[in-house]
């Protein structure tokens, strides 16, 4: 059932968005996954493409740099030459800046600075270096060689523009690549696999999964479609084993039926005999000429209602064993709806004759119409047995009481049922009682304290899966010389128009009964 | 006298045995059947030739109870009864009573009637 419910809700989940199909990609977890990995490849990518390129412009300033320092130190060395000499010459500070500027031009301006000028000030539109000028190992002043920052601004445009173009170029490259790849290798098995998985989760465990790949996505096909096949050949093998306990379970009801329909048998045809008495004194008259001519339509009336008196005897029997072969046919209980009382006293006028020739009289008390959704040859079947057991019970002559009530009851330990509105019916009996000793093993199959021919062993443990499949239970009070009492649950919620769906859960149904000793919780009870 | 809860059938062999010459009492179940036997025995002693043809399985009584509790009186009865078919089991609890005789419905009248003959000549 689990997975039934969560197919329910991935299917109306998807409901809830028209028009995103099955194969959207865009919703589809194993793009997502594929999305996931993408981005994060592409953020590294990035992020290692930023960090090279900003290493690289950074590098190629600084080689800059470094040329346009080699440019100064030229310059200075070519005016060094000349200014040591006019130094040397006693010229004034004067004439040093004149041939310092004399070097200059429109990007490069030279100036003479004294030993003892300023320290240089960063400026934003000139690069500037200073060199020391020495003349017989003493300084004699600053050479100033500064340069315009423009060219070297359009340089770092350029550099950087460079960079953040081929990186563009790379991640847009690689950004294709990945994410062809990573859909191709990762995405479209993944879809597949889930797919598959989905499939599997609904139960259909066919159409192996062919994926080409060699790696672990490729791996995991191959296992999962080895898994297949296994769960496919325990299902074959669990529905096969199933099969055979139904059988199973169906011949024990058989088994159980034929008992009661042999025991019925008797009574039936110890019923029989009166009318095929009168019948038979009536012909013999009509075949010695006895009949006065009178009397003749009164003697073929009389015939005619003791054959119909037999035929709705025999009606009876024959009612319970078709209807019994009926249900045996199908694996599931057929249920219609039934009233519950009608149905106690159709079972009852079959039990009527072994009732009489015990001297025991059948009484019935039923409330308002109860209908219920049940496989009425099946409850007849339970009926039947408990009103039997009653019957075999009862040591001398006295009243077996059934009743039908609507009560609020919870199941006992060990039975699974939710607490609710059952309906119960009570078999109840002054017979001789049942051993608190025995008592918790009532239900067990082929458990009888009866002797050999008398009773099978199966009535009470058969009508016990009956009821359970019917999401009910069966209870038994007893005390010994006082009698027993018997309760059938069953679940009101199975009124006639619910439905026959409301079978016992999985896993609790008739066929797990034997290790549950019902009715061991109500061993103190008797 | 006759116990049967079958009206159709107490009435034929009431009105066959008449038509023999008995003297029919007719009974429809154990508990009338008992208290005739009752009253007649109060009446008078002996009633040698008194024969009971009765029923096995009545409302309120069976015939076989009736006659377990007639048993070893001394003025008792004779039982003929009548069974359904196939009730060995019947007829064995029926002989070891003390019934006189045993007979299976359906039955033809002549064989009631020469059973008849039997006991009463015993």
């Amino acid at each position: 059932m689990g997975h039934r419910s969560r197919y329910f809700f991935a299917r109306s989940s998807r409901r809830k968005r028209p028009g995103v199909g099955t194969g959207d990609a865009a919703d589809h977890p194993a793009v997502k996954l594929a999305r996931k990995l993408i981005i994060a490849i592409l953020l590294s990518m990035v992020l290692v493409l930023s960090v090279s390129g900003y290493l690289q412009v950074r590098r190629e300033l600084a080689a800059f740099a470094d040329d346009m320092h080699r440019d100064h130190a030229l310059v200075a060395r070519s005016l060094s030459g000349a200014l040591i000499s006019a130094w040397n010459d006693g010229q004034r500070p004067e004439v040093m800046s004149t041939i310092a500027e004399g070097a200059n031009d429109e990007r490069v301006k030279v100036r003479w600075l004294a030993a003892t000028a300023p320290p240089e000030t960063r400026n934003r539109d000139w690069r500037t270096s200073r060199f020391p000028i020495v003349a017989s190992g003493t300084p004699i002043g600053t050479l100033e060689v500064a340069e315009a920052r423009d060219e070297e601004r359009a340089y770092v445009r350029k550099s950087v523009m460079q960079t953040v173009l081929s990186t563009a170029v790379l991640a847009a490259v690689a950004l294709v690549l990945i994410i062809g790849l990573t859909l191709w290798f990762v995405g479209r098995p993944i879809r597949l696999l889930r797919d598959k998985m989905k499939r599997i989760g609904e139960g259909d465990l066919g159409g192996p999964l062919q994926l080409p790949q060699h790696d672990e996505i490729g791996e995991l096909a191959q296992d999962t479609n080895v898994m297949c096949e296994r769960l496919l050949a325990a299902r074959q093998r669990i529905e096969s084993e199933t099969e055979g306990r139904l059988g199973a379970l169906e011949q024990l009801r058989h088994a159980d039926r034929l008992a009661t329909v042999g025991r019925l048998a008797s009574g039936v045809a110890h019923e029989l005999g009166t009318p095929l008495g009168v019948v038979l004194a009536r012909a013999r008259m009509f075949q010695d000429g006895e009949v006065p001519p009178g009397e003749i339509s009164n003697y073929g009336r009389i015939i005619a209602e003791q054959v119909e008196r037999m035929s709705g005897i025999i009606r009876q029997l024959l009612d319970f064993s078709r209807r019994q072969s009926r249900g045996a046919a199908v694996a599931s209980p057929e249920r219609e709806p039934v009233n519950l009382g009608e149905l106690v006293v159709r079972t009852l006028a079959l039990v009527e004759p072994l009732a009489e020739k015990r001297g025991v009289s059948l009484t019935f008390e039923g409330q308002d119409p109860v209908e219920l959704s049940v496989n009425p040859g099946l409850v007849q079947q339970v009926i039947l047995n408990l009103v039997m057991n009653a019957l075999q019970a009862m040591v001398r002559p006295g009243t077996v009481h059934l009743s039908l009530t609507r009560q609020h009851a919870a199941a006992p330990a060990g039975v699974e049922a939710v607490s609710g509105e059952y309906v119960r019916l009570a078999v109840e009996d002054g017979g001789k009682g049942i051993d608190p000793a025995v008592l918790p093993r009532v239900f067990e199959p082929f458990f009888t304290t009866k002797g050999i021919g008398e009773g099978t062993g199966l009535g009470l443990s058969v009508s016990y899966g009956i009821i359970r499949e019917h999401g009910g239970w069966i209870e038994v009070e007893s005390r010994v010389g006082v009698g027993s009492r018997f309760l059938v649950f069953l679940p009101a919620e199975l009124a006639a128009g619910a439905g026959g769906n409301h079978g016992p859960r999985e896993g609790d149904d008739g066929r797990g009964r034997q290790a549950q000793r019902p009715g061991a919780h109500l061993a103190g009870g008797g | 006298m006759l116990a049967e809860d079958d009206p159709e059938l107490r009435s034929l062999l009431a009105e066959a045995l008449r038509r023999d010459g008995h003297l029919v009492m007719e009974v429809s179940n154990g508990v009338a059947l008992d208290d005739v036997i009752r009253e007649l025995a109060a009446q008078s002693p002996v009633h040698a030739d008194e024969i009971v043809i009765s029923d096995v399985r009545m409302p309120g009584r069976t015939g076989l109870s009736v006659l377990q509790s007639h048993r070893g009186c001394p003025w008792c009865p004779r039982f003929i009864f009548m069974t359904g078919f196939g009730d060995d089991e019947l007829r064995a609890e029926a002989v070891d009573l003390g019934a006189a005789a045993v007979i299976e419905k359906p039955f033809e009248f002549d064989e009631l009637r020469g059973i008849l003959e039997d006991v009463t000549a015993h």
